[in-house]
């Protein structure tokens, strides 16, 4: 989108904080079917897909940011603020660095490796804090699922950021 | 002469066509990896001699699971939920729990030796282990 001034790239990033956080906490209600903890759809990856894309790895971090440390405060508790960070910094770099590997192509496969990181990062503090190597046990599963959901995010943000550019033709 | 011919410039250099598929393959990797530890860890069916039971991350309980008597316990987290045990016919599962998403229960009787059943808002874990072996494989869970 056109960011005249400041105020309206900030606006707009804080527009898609909110979505983002929209999006985690629907998310949240969707119960897990399968035994192992942790399985989610991840969708907020989209946002911050969509984001690092449009605005790059600065915005995307601040929205992010935001987004994680409001979900923590309205929806989990201070543990999961540490879980949820840990998961998503490492997946925004790693999206981050694959996507210019990449030269910006075949998004959904930097959203796959995004969520496998998610995944990577949240177990590897789990195995830091709790002590319990065992739990490297669900890594199969998780990662499984990753690749699953991490395609299906991915080509969500392909298609969003294809019609965004239709979108600002119609709002301004 | 006029040729108009339209020229559909290719995106896709072999810089670009190398690292993608050095990423596709990376990734089938690690999925061909999961599934085969998958199968491996299914592989290993347990059997079922002595089961643990830790309540916030300290032993609490172990059953020989070929000699005792079917039985239902009940333990108590720090929070207050209960998650309820039951032992029939050389079998451990939770039948019953006060979590929110009753991922306990799910998994139904323990099977493995490496997979623990887990109620991670309980703090209950539940291994199942190999009578024979001295060395006990973690001596205190944490979270």
């Amino acid at each position: 989108m056109q960011s005249h001034t400041r105020i309206h790239k900030l606006a707009l990033l804080a527009m898609f904080a909110a979505l983002a956080l929209g999006i985690y906490g629907l998310e949240s209600f969707i119960p897990n079917p399968f035994p192992i903890p942790g399985i989610k759809l991840g969708l907020a990856n989209i946002i911050t897909l969509v984001v690092l894309k449009k605005y790059g790895i600065k915005d995307a971090g601040l929205v992010l940011i935001v987004r994680v440390i409001l979900s923590a405060l309205l929806f989990g508790q201070l543990l999961s603020l540490a879980y949820s960070l840990a998961g998503a910094v490492l997946c925004l770099l790693g999206e981050y660095l694959l996507n210019k590997f990449l030269n910006g192509k075949a998004i959904f496969l930097t959203a796959i490796v995004g969520a496998l990181l998610h995944n990577a990062g949240q177990l590897g503090l789990a195995i830091i804090i709790t002590q319990t190597p065992g739990v490297v046990v669900y890594a199969p599963y998780l990662s499984l699922a990753a690749i699953l959901t991490g395609l299906f995010t991915g080509l969500c943000a392909h298609f969003t950021l294809k019609l965004l550019p239709k979108l600002e033709k119609a709002n301004m | 002469m006029n040729k108009t011919t339209v020229t559909k410039q290719n995106q896709y250099t072999k810089q670009t066509r190398m690292r993608l598929s050095i990423t596709l393959s990376a990734i089938l990797l690690i999925a061909i990896a999961s599934i085969l530890s998958i199968i491996l860890i299914n592989a290993q069916l347990s059997n079922k001699e002595t089961a643990v039971i830790y309540q916030d991350g300290i032993l609490i309980q172990s059953f020989d699971l070929s000699t005792c008597e079917n039985q239902t316990l009940t333990f108590v987290s720090k929070s207050g939920k209960a998650n309820t045990i039951t032992i029939s016919d050389g079998d451990i599962f939770v039948s019953e729990a006060d979590c929110p998403d009753k991922l306990c229960v799910k998994q139904g009787p323990a099977k493995h030796n490496v997979v623990p059943i887990v109620c991670l808002p309980n703090k209950l874990v539940i291994v199942l282990k190999k009578s024979d072996s001295g060395k006990e494989e973690y001596d205190a869970v944490t979270y």
